[in-house]
């Protein structure tokens, strides 16, 4: 599977580009992935308060047929909630409230 | 005086005859080849003109003896015999119908084909389906610079999904950098805590130095 084609380089700056851009329109698998650029520091520097925030923001948008992303979502925000302190998970909280989808 | 008027009215109601006698004679029988010949040239000659040609290249131009196979190959009914195309149902021409068409095929090869019809008249949802089968190899070779190629093209449209599609792509790409002498799975570690302890990125490498994909860490 992977021993076929060409392949592409890798550009974290770039994904987290076009992340954002998806991620402005609403979409949850794109708020989600730009989470994890966030919690990984891949394109952006690590930020567990943006990751919960956009994670906050992709839950309840997840569509019925992607509840295998939307458990993984909630996964990553438990595990981040642990990590985090509850001046921080409010601070998320409220940069979540304050985001409109454009 | 009355005689000679009454002759002059005669010569002038006998246009009829005169032409009969016009026809009758060699120039008159000239006159009317050339004419036939000329109704028999347009009539027979019409299908090696092309009026699309014409347009573009000038009027007046003539289909060479390639142009006219290649016509004759793209023949097929039913044909628009003015604009010298065939005719393409409604449903085959229409890029949402096809990108429909595409979704609902259960061979990845016709879902391919009918997707690329439809992206090839810039419909972005087929660009970003056509891209997904690329970057997963399904109904094509796969070939991660042709879904990138394909998810730019519908991310460029605004279109949300392929946007997130394109950042998947650019994200899940991994350099693996040992020079190996053989195929060989090596694997990039995620930087933090939080995610090495959720998820072990995976990579495939085929040739050292190559660019390859990571198994899934975002859907």
């Amino acid at each position: 599977m992977y021993d076929t084609g060409r392949g592409v380089p890798h550009d974290a700056a770039e994904a987290v580009r076009w992340f954002a851009k998806a991620a402005d329109q609403g979409l949850a698998l794109a708020l989600k992935n730009l989470a994890i650029s966030y919690i990984e520091g891949d394109g952006v520097p690590t930020d567990y308060v943006q990751a919960y925030r956009w994670l906050t923001l992709a839950i309840p948008r997840f569509r019925a047929s992607e509840s295998q992303a939307a458990n993984k979502a909630i996964e990553y925000r438990d595990a981040l909630a642990v990590r985090m302190t509850a001046a921080q998970i409010a601070e998320a909280e409220k940069l979540a409230r304050e985001w409109k989808p454009r | 005086m009355y005689d000679a008027m009454t002759a002059e009215k005669k010569r002038r109601r006998g246009f009829g005859r005169t032409l009969a006698a016009v026809m009758g004679s060699i120039v008159g029988v000239l006159l009317g080849l050339i004419l036939f010949v000329y109704v028999l040239g347009v009539v027979a000659f019409t299908p090696y003109y092309n009026w699309r040609y014409a347009n573009a290249h000038g009027f007046l131009q003539w289909l060479t003896f390639g142009e006219l196979e290649a016509e004759l190959q793209a023949f097929s009914w039913p044909y628009d015999l003015f604009n010298r195309i065939a005719i393409v149902p409604a449903e085959q021409s229409d890029a949402n119908a096809q990108l429909k068409l595409g979704l609902a095929a259960q061979d990845d090869a016709e879902a391919v084909r009918w997707f690329r019809k439809a992206a090839d008249q810039g419909l972005a949802l087929a660009q970003d389906n056509l891209g997904g089968m690329y970057a997963n190899g399904r109904g094509v070779r796969q070939d991660d610079a042709e879904a990138v190629q394909w998810h730019q093209r519908a991310a460029n449209q605004g279109i949300a999904l392929a946007q997130n599609n394109l950042g998947y792509m650019y994200a899940n790409a991994a350099v693996c950098r040992r020079t190996t002498p053989k195929p060989s799975r090596c694997i990039a570690k995620p930087r933090t805590r939080v995610l090495r302890t959720l998820k072990i990125t995976l990579a495939v490498c085929t040739t050292p130095g190559e660019v390859c994909r990571t198994t899934p860490l975002r859907l």
